[in-house]
């Protein structure tokens, strides 16, 4: 699909340009701040979720293939709408009023992108979670293994006897993490 | 269940022989717990394989981020107060004739009081403890001319790496030098604070921890425990630095906004 002109807000946030993301804000954010205080929040919520959102707007635009083909404000409508709702959802008193669906009722495609950047978000964010309660050791040597080093690399800088040993550790944390990622209560959510 | 993850990572990343890998995808296909085991590796290498890689400019855009919405936050508030006082002329300026006209003033009177009392109401500030932590975060600023000659070059591209930002590569140079000089507090504080900008909050705490007697460490070890939201553990280090010189005024504030 063709590159929207949109697409460079998400040039913006790769890039930390603070000028464009300011005006990402001076654009969207009394929309935000309208919808989360209509429905059950304050400001400092909306500040909150902007934030949120624009985040994992960041970690879905690390995939080299996510081109925003689709105007930023519905996309990122449908994602801090998700988003908001998960959290009142946890707040079981809480309602909804859906006050700027009829703005971007036509823009389906931005939301089933918004809906995939969520869901991936969500993984993202249960992996983040399992992954501080492994031990010191095993997050050590996993860290070391998802930024790239070679096992030989990770038996030097942690002292392993051999190769071997410093593979079956990275094994058998793996092996931890996956245990607690499937034995989280959100993993069946997902 | 268990898994032979060394098996997995060799099939995804082409690495069985063709005879392995065939037996291997006639097992996929019969296996549903293994198919699932495979997806979940593949996701979660994706993952945090590129959390690590951007670790670091990630964490300069949330430092970005979070300053904006700080803008903004007070922006909305200052807006607010504005709007009542506007509203209050206009009506004094149209208030003839009807009971409705007659009482429009006072019913204004009273949304204005009532929007100041929700926004200055200081039980409704609800700032988030993160929020609160990366509001008050200052770097800590390193003297490049101490250390001993022998350590000095570990010393000063340490500090140079630290100053441009590299801090993972500034951690590693902290590490050497605390090797030898492990009680040094000028290097822990420093590399705790490189480790909070990158996020790693358990291990700048860790870090933190290790300094005695320093107001310095307690206040940044009070804003780790806010960015993990651990409030419970930030507070009483807060509470004991009110009487501080220099971090008493901010602990009150923040104390103040929990």
């Amino acid at each position: 699909m063709p590159k929207h002109s949109d697409h460079k807000y998400i040039e913006a946030l790769k890039n930390n340009n603070t000028a464009l993301i300011d005006e990402i804000y001076q654009k969207w954010f009394p929309e935000v701040k309208n919808y989360v205080i209509k429905n059950n929040g304050d400001v400092n919520d909306a500040a909150d979720l902007f934030q949120e959102g624009l985040m994992a707007i960041l970690r879905k635009a690390r995939k080299d293939d996510f081109v925003l083909s689709v105007p930023f404000g519905g996309y990122f409508y449908f994602i801090y709408k998700n988003k908001w709702i998960d959290k009142l959802r946890k707040n079981k008193t809480m309602k909804v009023i859906n006050d700027e669906e009829e703005r971007y009722k036509d823009e389906v495609a931005a939301k089933t992108m918004a809906e995939q950047t969520v869901e991936q978000d969500d993984r993202y964010q249960l992996y983040k979670i399992c992954f501080k309660k492994l031990t010191e050791a095993c997050q050590e040597v996993l860290r070391l293994t998802f930024e790239g080093f070679t096992p030989q690399t990770i038996m030097e800088k942690l002292k392993f006897a051999t190769v071997n040993s410093a593979n079956q550790r990275i094994h058998r944390c793996r092996g931890n993490l996956h245990k607690l990622i499937k034995s989280h209560p959100n993993y069946s959510n997902l | 269940m268990k898994f032979n993850y060394e098996q997995i990572e060799k099939y995804i990343k082409g690495e069985l022989s063709s005879t392995e890998a065939q037996s291997f995808e006639q097992e996929l296909s019969g296996n549903s717990a293994l198919k699932e085991e495979v997806a979940l590796y593949k996701d979660v290498e994706n993952a945090l394989s590129k959390q690590f890689k951007f670790e670091a400019e990630d964490a300069a855009v949330e430092t970005t981020i979070a300053q904006l919405s700080k803008k903004y936050v007070a922006q909305n508030v200052k807006n607010s107060v504005n709007k009542p006082q506007e509203n209050k002329a206009e009506e004094v300026e149209n208030s003839k004739g009807s009971i409705i006209r007659r009482l429009l003033p006072l019913t204004t009177l009273a949304a204005a009081a009532a929007l100041l009392f929700f926004f200055f109401n200081p039980f409704n500030n609800k700032i988030s403890p993160a929020l609160l932590a990366v509001q008050n975060f200052e770097l800590y600023q390193l003297d490049a001319s101490m250390g001993s000659s022998d350590v000095k070059a570990t010393w000063q591209e340490a500090i140079k790496n630290y100053r441009a930002e590299n801090y993972v590569v500034a951690i590693n140079k902290f590490d050497l030098f605390l090797k030898d000089n492990p009680n040094n507090k000028e290097a822990l504080l420093a590399k705790g604070c490189a480790l909070l900008k990158l996020n790693k909050t358990d291990l700048a705490i860790q870090t933190f921890q290790q300094i005695n007697n320093s107001k310095t460490a307690n206040w940044y070890l009070a804003l780790s425990y806010l960015k993990n939201d651990e409030v419970t553990k930030a507070q009483p280090i807060l509470e004991g630095l009110l009487d501080n010189k220099k971090y008493g005024a901010k602990a009150k504030a923040i104390l103040h906004d929990l």
